[in-house]
C-alpha cells in the first residue's frame, strides 16, 4: 500500500514537474493555440503571446482577445503560413502580441477564443510570473516574421509566390516596434507623451515680409513602425506661393521613455499678400486595418502676420525678395557687322524665382537684338532656398564701331537689412569691325532700326561645309607629347654649344705660349718621325728638334745655353735629375754621332728611340 | 671664313626648321579626306534626311576623323533634328579645332541660346583673360607651336648674331633677337594661360534632353536639381554607370548617368572615355 501511494506519489510530482518543464504551453484540440516565449518575468521586460489558428477549413478572422489585465500591448503583427504537404494544403494563421507587464505579481492571459462555422474553440488560461524590475524598459528584441517556407516546384505550373505574391505582404497593418537606430538629440514637444503617432507643424518666422521664405515644417512621430504608408495632406496655403520641398528628413528622438521616428517634411512658402494669414492644419492619414480603426492626425493652425514692403521701392522693382548678386558677360568682345554676340545675365541667390521675371532691356542703337531665353534652376540648401537663373541675348551689331552694352539693372528688397538694393552689371565694351565680305544672311538695317525684332527673325543655321583636301586624325594635343616640351631644350643647347666653342676659342687665342707648350711635343714626335721616313741625319736634325721643342715647351730660348745652364732651367721647371741625366747622355750621343766617321743607319733609328723617350719623360715632368 | 660661318648658321637654321617640322606633323596626322562620304552626308542633310546625315558623319569620327567641318556639319544635323544637347557639343568641338571660323562661331551661339543650357563658360581672373586673349583666334596647339616657333627664331637669331662680326648687320640681329625674346615671352605666357584655364573649362557636355543630378552614384540618391541638355560641364570621375561633375565655377557638383553626357574631347578610335 506504502508503495501504491509512493508510485502514485512519484507520478502526481512527475506529471507537476513535466508543467513546469514546458513553459507556458496550452493547447485545447481545436484549431487555436496559444503559448508565450516564457512564463517568468521583470516589468522592465516583455512577453511574446503567439495565436495560431488552423485555418485549412476557413478563415475564422483574427482571435478574440482578452482583457489581458495587467499587460500593455506593445506591438502586434500577424502573418499567414500555407503549406502544400503530398498534395494537400494547410493554412495556419498566426497573430503575434508583444505585451509589457505593468505590476509584479502572478498576471493570467485569460483564454483566447475564435469562432469557425459557429463554434468556438479557445485557448487554456496562462499564468506569468512578473517580478518587479529596475525600472529601465528593456528594447524589444527584434521583429520575429514568420518564416515563410518554399513552395515545392510543381512541374507544368508556375511558380506559386509569382502567382499569388508574398502573403505575408498582404496582411494588412503590420505593428512592430522601431529598429534600433541612433537617437538625435532633437527635442521632443510638448504634446508628445507616449503615444504611438503624433504630429506637430511650426513655421521659422511668424511675421515675414510680403515675399519673403517662410519655412512650413511638419514632425510626424511615430513609436511603431507602419507597412502602409501614411497619407499627408498639406494645408491650402492660402495667401502664400508654397513649395512641397521633395526630400523628407527622417532622425530619432526618445520621448516619454519610447523611441520615436521623426519625419519631417518641409514647404517653402512666401506670401504673396500681407496681412494676417492662416496656414490651416495639416492632416496625416494612418491606414487601418482589421487590428484598428485608422486614425487622423492633424497639426494645430498657424497665424502669420504678414509685414508690407516699405513703399519706398526703386523704379523697376518687380517684387523680388531676397538677396542675390547678378554678373554679365558677353561671348565676344571684338566683332564684326551682323556677326552674333551673345550677352549672358546670372542672377542667383536666394528667394523666390517666381519673381524673377524678364529684365528691363534697354535697346543699343546700331544693334538688333532678339528676345531673351530664360533658364532657371532651384535647390534647397541649408534652409533656403538659392535659385540662379540665367538671361541669354542675342545681339547683332549692324554698324561698326565701339559700343558698350546697356548696363543691366535689378532691384530686390533684402529682408535682411529691410531696405531695397539695385545691383548694376558692368559695363561691356565691345569693338565692332565692318564686315569686309558683307554677305551676312542678315541684310543690315539702318541705325535707327533697333526695335526689338521677334521670333521670325531668329539668326538662321549656317551652310554646311564641304570636305578639306586633307584632314586631320587623331590629333593630340600637341602639349601632351613629352617630344614637344623636350624640344623646348634644343636652342638652348645650340646657343649654348656655340657660346662654350667661342669660349674656348678665345681663351686659345689669349695665350698663345701655352697653346705652344701644350704641342710642343706633337710638334717633336712629327718631325721625329720625318727624319726616320727620310733616313735622315739623325745626330744633326735631333739637338735642332730638342731645341725648338724646348722653347716651345718652357717658352724660353735655349739655344746658347750651356748644358749646366740648361739643366739649372729644367730644373726650375719641374724637371727631375734622372731626366736631367738623360738628356745630358743624349747629347753625348748625339756629339760622337755627328762626330762618327761611318754612323749607321741604325744608330741613327736608336738615337731616334731615345730621343722620343726622352720627350716622353720631359712631356711628364717638366712644365711651363 | 666668312663663307664658313654662313654655312654653320644655315645649318642650324635648317635643322631647327626640321625639328620644328617634325613637332607639327606629329601633332597634326592628316590623310586624304574621304570626300564623297562627306559630299553624301551633305546631300542627305540637303533633303532633311538629318538621322542619316548623322550616321555618316559619326561613322567618319569613328574612324578617327578629327576636322572641324565634319563636327560642324554633324552639329548642324543635331540641331536639325532637335537634338541640341548632341549639337552643342560638336559644335564646340569643332570650335576648339578652329577658333576662327566664324560660322562654327555663329551656329555654336545658337545652339547653345536655343538649348536654354544654363553656365557661362566664361571663367573670370587675370590667368583666364590672358588665356582668352588667344583663345578666340588660336586653338591650343597653334598657341603651343607658336611659342614654341617663337623660341627656335629667337634662337637662330641670336645664334647668327654671334657668328656675325661686329657692325651693322650684328646691331640688326641684335634688335630682331630683342623683339622675338618678347614675341617667346608673350606666346609663352599665353600658353601657360591657355593650359591652366583649359583646365578649368567645361570638359563634356549633357547630351540627354534634361539629366536628373544626383547626391551619390548608389542608391541612397537624393535629387539636387535637373540639367538641360547642352549644359556644358566639367567632368571629374566615372564609378561605374555614373558620372561625377560640376557646373563651371565649381559651384555645384553631383552625379549624373554616364549616357547623359559626352567629353568634348573625342576619344581614339577602339579607347574608352576617360575624364
Amino acid at each position: 500500500m506504502k508503495i501504491m501511494k509512493l508510485i502514485s506519489s512519484l507520478g502526481i510530482a512527475g506529471i507537476l514537474l513535466a508543467i513546469v518543464m514546458i513553459p507556458g504551453y496550452a493547447q485545447i484540440p481545436g484549431i487555436i493555440t496559444a503559448e508565450v516565449d516564457r512564463n517568468s518575468i521583470s516589468t522592465d521586460e516583455a512577453i511574446l503571446l503567439t495565436i495560431s489558428i488552423d485555418a485549412s477549413q476557413g478563415n475564422p478572422g483574427p482571435p478574440t482577445l482578452p482583457a489581458l489585465e495587467g499587460f500593455t500591448v506593445v506591438s502586434t503583427s500577424s502573418g499567414t503560413q500555407i503549406m502544400l504537404v503530398n498534395g494537400a494544403m494547410s493554412v495556419n494563421a498566426t497573430y503575434e502580441y508583444w505585451l509589457r507587464p505593468v505590476r509584479a505579481g502572478t498576471l493570467v492571459i485569460e483564454p483566447v477564443s475564435v469562432v469557425l462555422d459557429g463554434q468556438l474553440s479557445q485557448t487554456q488560461p496562462i499564468s506569468i510570473q512578473v517580478t518587479q524590475g529596475n525600472g529601465q524598459p528593456q528594447a524589444l528584441p527584434a521583429p520575429n516574421s514568420p518564416v515563410m517556407p518554399a513552395f515545392p516546384s510543381l512541374p507544368g505550373f508556375p511558380d506559386i509566390q509569382s502567382l499569388f505574391g508574398d502573403p505575408f505582404s498582404q496582411g494588412g497593418r503590420q505593428l512592430r516596434p522601431l529598429p534600433n537606430q541612433a537617437l538625435t538629440s532633437g527635442e521632443a514637444p510638448a504634446g508628445l507623451n507616449g503615444q504611438d503617432f503624433f504630429v506637430s507643424a511650426m513655421i521659422d518666422k511668424l511675421d515675414p515680409y510680403q515675399g519673403e521664405q517662410v519655412l512650413y515644417t511638419v514632425r510626424f512621430y511615430q513609436a511603431v513602425e507602419l507597412s502602409q504608408d501614411i497619407q499627408y495632406q498639406g494645408p491650402s496655403f492660402t495667401g502664400f506661393w508654397h513649395e512641397l520641398l521633395p526630400e523628407e528628413l527622417e532622425y530619432m528622438i526618445e520621448a516619454g521613455g519610447r523611441p520615436y521616428r521623426v519625419t519631417e517634411i518641409q514647404t517653402v512658402l512666401y506670401p504673396s499678400i500681407n496681412g494676417d494669414l492662416i496656414i490651416d492644419p495639416a492632416t496625416l492619414v494612418i491606414p487601418g486595418d482589421f487590428f484598428s480603426r485608422g486614425q487622423i492626425l492633424a497639426t494645430e493652425t498657424i497665424n502669420v502676420g504678414v509685414q508690407p514692403l516699405p513703399p519706398n521701392a526703386p523704379e523697376g522693382y518687380q517684387g523680388a525678395v531676397g538677396r542675390y548678386s547678378l554678373r554679365a558677360e558677353a561671348d565676344e568682345l571684338q566683332t564684326k557687322v551682323n556677326d552674333t554676340v551673345t550677352l549672358y545675365v546670372l542672377i542667383e541667390g536666394q528667394g523666390n524665382i517666381q519673381t524673377l521675371g524678364d529684365l528691363p532691356w534697354q535697346d543699343l542703337p546700331g544693334w538688333r537684338a532678339f528676345e531673351s531665353q530664360m533658364k532657371d534652376e532651384a535647390q534647397f540648401l541649408e534652409g533656403q532656398m538659392n535659385v540662379k537663373k540665367l538671361y541669354t541675348r542675342v545681339l547683332v551689331p549692324i554698324e561698326p564701331g565701339d559700343y558698350t552694352l546697356p548696363v543691366i539693372e535689378f532691384s530686390y528688397f533684402d529682408p535682411e537689412i529691410e531696405a531695397y538694393q539695385t545691383l548694376y552689371s558692368d559695363p561691356i565694351a565691345v569693338h565692332v569691325q565692318p564686315d569686309p565680305n558683307n554677305t551676312g544672311e542678315m541684310a543690315p538695317v539702318s541705325a535707327s532700326q533697333t526695335a526689338t525684332d521677334t521670333s521670325n527673325d531668329i539668326p538662321q543655321l549656317r551652310p554646311l561645309k564641304s570636305a578639306p583636301g586633307t584632314w586631320k586624325l587623331n590629333s593630340q594635343n600637341t602639349t601632351d607629347q613629352p617630344l614637344y616640351w623636350a624640344m623646348w631644350a634644343l636652342p638652348v643647347l645650340i646657343v649654348a654649344g656655340q657660346m662654350s666653342w667661342e669660349v674656348w676659342n678665345k681663351k686659345k687665342k689669349a695665350d698663345p705660349a701655352r697653346r705652344r707648350s701644350k704641342h710642343a711635343a706633337a710638334n717633336a714626335y712629327r718631325r721625329l718621325d720625318q727624319i726616320e721616313k727620310k733616313d735622315g741625319n739623325a745626330a744633326a736634325e735631333i739637338p735642332l728638334i730638342l731645341s725648338n721643342y724646348m722653347n716651345e715647351k718652357l717658352n724660353l730660348p735655349i739655344s746658347g745655353l750651356t748644358h749646366a745652364e740648361l739643366a739649372a732651367t729644367l730644373q726650375d721647371h719641374g724637371g727631375d735629375q734622372e731626366t736631367i741625366t738623360c738628356l745630358g747622355e743624349l747629347f753625348m750621343l748625339i756629339e760622337s754621332g755627328r762626330f762618327a766617321p761611318n754612323s749607321s743607319s741604325a744608330a741613327g733609328s736608336e738615337l731616334l728611340q731615345e730621343t722620343r723617350t726622352l720627350i716622353g719623360r720631359l712631356e711628364k715632368s717638366i712644365h711651363l | 671664313m666668312r663663307i664658313k660661318r654662313i654655312l654653320i648658321s644655315f645649318s642650324i637654321g635648317l635643322l631647327l626648321l626640321v625639328a620644328l617640322l617634325a613637332i607639327i606633323s606629329l601633332a597634326e596626322e592628316k590623310s586624304a579626306a574621304d570626300q564623297q562620304a562627306v559630299h553624301a552626308a551633305n546631300q542627305l542633310y540637303e533633303t532633311r534626311n538629318y538621322g542619316a546625315a548623322i550616321m555618316v558623319y559619326e561613322e567618319l569620327i569613328t574612324q578617327g576623323v578629327d576636322d572641324a567641318a565634319v563636327f560642324y556639319n554633324l552639329g548642324n544635323a543635331y540641331y536639325q533634328s532637335g537634338e541640341l544637347g548632341r549639337a552643342v557639343l560638336n559644335l564646340q568641338r569643332a570650335a576648339l579645332l578652329e577658333p576662327r571660323d566664324p560660322d562654327i562661331k555663329a551656329n555654336l551661339a545658337l545652339a547653345r541660346a536655343e538649348s536654354g543650357a544654363i553656365g557661362i563658360p566664361t571663367a573670370a581672373g587675370p590667368i583666364h583673360s590672358l588665356a582668352n586673349l588667344t583663345r578666340s583666334w588660336l586653338n591650343l596647339n597653334e598657341t603651343a607651336l607658336l611659342a614654341l616657333g617663337a623660341w627656335f627664331v629667337l634662337a637662330f637669331t641670336i645664334f647668327t648674331a654671334r657668328l656675325t662680326k661686329r657692325g651693322v648687320l650684328r646691331n640688326l640681329f641684335q634688335y630682331l633677337a630683342l623683339f622675338i625674346l618678347l614675341l617667346v615671352i608673350a606666346s609663352s605666357l599665353s600658353l601657360g594661360a591657355r593650359l591652366y584655364s583649359d583646365h578649368n573649362l567645361p570638359s563634356g557636355v549633357v547630351v540627354a534632353p534634361i539629366v536628373t543630378v544626383s547626391s551619390s552614384p548608389k542608391g541612397e540618391t537624393l535629387t539636387k536639381m535637373q540639367l538641360f541638355g547642352g549644359t556644358e560641364v566639367n567632368l571629374m570621375e566615372m564609378q561605374g554607370d555614373w558620372a561625377h561633375m560640376s557646373l563651371p565655377g565649381k559651384s555645384v557638383e553631383g552625379w549624373i548617368p554616364v549616357e547623359s553626357v559626352e567629353p568634348l574631347r573625342t576619344p581614339s578610335p577602339g579607347s574608352t572615355v576617360n575624364f
